[in-house]
């Protein structure tokens, strides 16, 4: 195995990504019959992408850095860290050894687990976030040249987050309205453990009677919602901040009228490039999802879906735009926080699904758990911004300076997974590791014998501390 | 088959990952419908309103929740994603396609 790793980093570096992804693309695709017109579209998708982002970010980056380290010497704001945005992540994971590693297996251990019943949940449903693992593989496998770890870290994580989102699926389902669908994502479900506990401690303090109307606020902030406003604003206070102390010349206008621009069309061109890698992976999921779900009924089953699903439901969309704003200023007085968070503003919406279900929609509840879970996340993207910049820039990203750090505020910011479980592999600490698979198994057994009750609960207490009878 | 183009808005939360996985799969259905003569775009909620004020529109596909009125037919596609009611959806989506074609036939 080891002899054919070494054989697989000397092919990777030879041909690069651009050229091994789409050829893995296309295996996988043939090995699940998709037809060899449907994967070799499938792998020129995935070529397009890898090398359309790159063009798209090593225009902006050069521009953006400058204007943050600017930014950041003249007001003495320290968020020198600069959020590149998932979709950038995304296209990095994809590239690494560790995220083609775990293209292959990833899905392979995500079948078996459903096949042999493991779980009930079809995550290849949504095999484009896969991602998030290859991410935290790719760290490890920075720091640590072990592939082994790599690949350990991410098969626990993917266990983990099976576990949190078994808990989640009937309340996800319930509440967006998708029945046996749910989340299923990494960079989402590692929040369903903090949103109970602090819908329990909601729901003791009697806050669930706080309803916020969505349709006022939507009225008055939802133009942060459009990416490109958005972008637009960001860039221009960036470049303002910048450029306080030369507001008296021309040239400083002009720097910060193009940061404005640059950062309105980075929001607008990033997904379009984001979209063409995703269509690379239509139809080999579909082809997972055909091959195993149908071979398997009579027993309760979930199919994982896209994050976006739930983004245009009203309380969702509205929690995550009110955090737009405040997570800009919370990133400015959190102590440890060097994150400037930038292009992953526009996701908020889409970071607060598990809240939002277990909660209810109550947008109260969501914005004050919200600031709290994102702001310990800050601190966890803070710690690790070194080693995923020094991946990113292996992968694609041209750095302007050796001391630009960058991350990605929807991704890195993960109290549980990035915090806790994480650090164990990065760190080789056995005993850790140990402890986490003790952990994972008493509670997978435990939630084995006690979903119902588990479901039942999240269902009564989601509303507040009236039961819901229905 | 009449000669006009079918414009499509595909939408999803980003605009792009869903939105695009699911503008693949029409493009299929429609094409084994006899329906090849089709131009789609991939939005997101907040950008729809002002899009079709430039630009109509026929028929919106929609992988997200979408609660204003705009006047053309939304049909929710995530069935497309879990394949949970894939059926149904490609009937009423094929369906509602070829009304539209027929509309502008005549």
């Amino acid at each position: 195995m080891d002899a054919i790793l070494q054989w697989l980093n000397t092919i990777f570096t030879t041909f690069g990504s651009a050229v091994f992804v789409p050829v893995m693309l296309f295996v996988i695709a043939i090995a699940l019959g998709t037809g060899t017109k449907k994967a070799f579209f499938s792998a020129l998708y995935a070529g397009v992408g890898l090398v359309g982002f790159g063009f798209v970010i090593n225009a902006y980056i050069p521009l953006i850095v400058p204007a943050v380290q600017n930014m950041v010497a003249v007001t003495g704001i320290q968020l020198e860290i600069v959020d590149i945005g998932w979709q950038a992540t995304a296209v990095v994971a994809y590239a690494t050894q560790a995220g083609m590693l775990f293209l292959g297996v990833g899905l392979l251990f995500q079948i078996v687990l459903f096949l042999v019943g493991w779980t009930n949940i079809f995550q290849p449903g949504d095999l484009w976030n896969n991602y998030s693992y290859m991410v935290w593989g790719s760290l490890i496998y920075v720091a640590t040249k072990n592939m082994w770890l790599a690949l350990a870290c991410m098969l626990v994580l993917n266990l983990y987050s099976l576990l949190f989102s078994e808990i989640l699926q009937k309340r996800w389902s319930k509440y967006y309205g998708y029945e046996n669908c749910t989340v299923i994502q990494l960079h989402h479900v590692g929040a369903v453990p903090f949103a109970i506990g602090m819908n329990w401690i909601f729901n003791k303090l009697g806050l669930s009677k706080i309803r916020w109307s969505p349709a006022v606020i939507k009225e008055r902030l939802g133009f942060l919602g459009e990416p490109v406003t958005l972008g637009l604003i960001l860039g221009l206070v960036i470049g303002l901040l910048g450029n306080l102390d030369k507001l008296v010349t021309l040239a400083a206008w002009g720097n910060i009228m193009t940061i404005g621009i640059s950062t309105a069309a980075v929001m607008a061109v990033f997904p379009r490039v984001a979209g063409l890698f995703a269509q690379a992976f239509t139809a080999i999921t579909q082809a997972a999802r055909e091959r195993s779900v149908k071979s398997k009924s009579g027993r309760e089953i979930y199919i994982g879906v896209n994050d976006a699903v739930g983004y245009g439901e009203p309380a969702t969309l509205i929690s995550g735009i009110i955090l737009i704003p405040i997570m800009v200023l919370v990133a400015t007085i959190i102590p440890g926080n060097k994150v400037l968070p930038l292009v992953d503003l526009i996701a908020l919406p889409f970071m607060v699904t598990a809240l939002v279900a277990i909660m209810n929609g109550n947008i109260f509840k969501v914005v004050v758990s919200g600031t709290v879970w994102f702001s310990m996340g800050l601190v966890v993207a803070t710690r690790y911004s070194g080693l995923f910049t020094s991946v990113a820039s292996q992968f694609g990203v041209e750095l302007p300076s050796a001391d630009a750090l960058v991350t990605s505020f929807g991704i890195l910011t993960k109290p549980i997974f990035g915090g806790l479980i994480f650090p164990a592999f990065l760190n080789e600490s056995w005993l850790w590791i140990v402890v986490l698979l003790v952990v994972y198994f008493a509670a997978w057994f435990w939630l084995r014998k006690n979903k119902q009750q588990v479901h039942d609960y999240l269902e009564r207490t989601a509303d507040g501390d009236t039961p819901a009878e229905a | 088959m009449s000669d006009y183009t079918l414009k499509i808005l595909a939408v999803c939360g980003s605009g792009v990952v869903s939105s695009s996985m699911v503008v693949t799969r029409i493009k299929e259905i429609l094409a084994d419908n006899g329906i090849k003569k089709i131009q789609t775009f991939e939005l997101t909620p907040a950008m729809l309103k002002s899009h079709l004020e430039r630009d109509a529109a026929d028929l919106v596909i929609s992988t997200t929740r979408i609660e204003e009125d705009l006047g053309i037919p939304i049909i929710n596609a995530v069935a497309l994603l879990s394949g949970i009611g894939e059926d149904k959806f490609i009937e009423e989506f094929v369906s509602a396609a070829k009304q539209i074609l027929k509309q502008k036939g005549e």
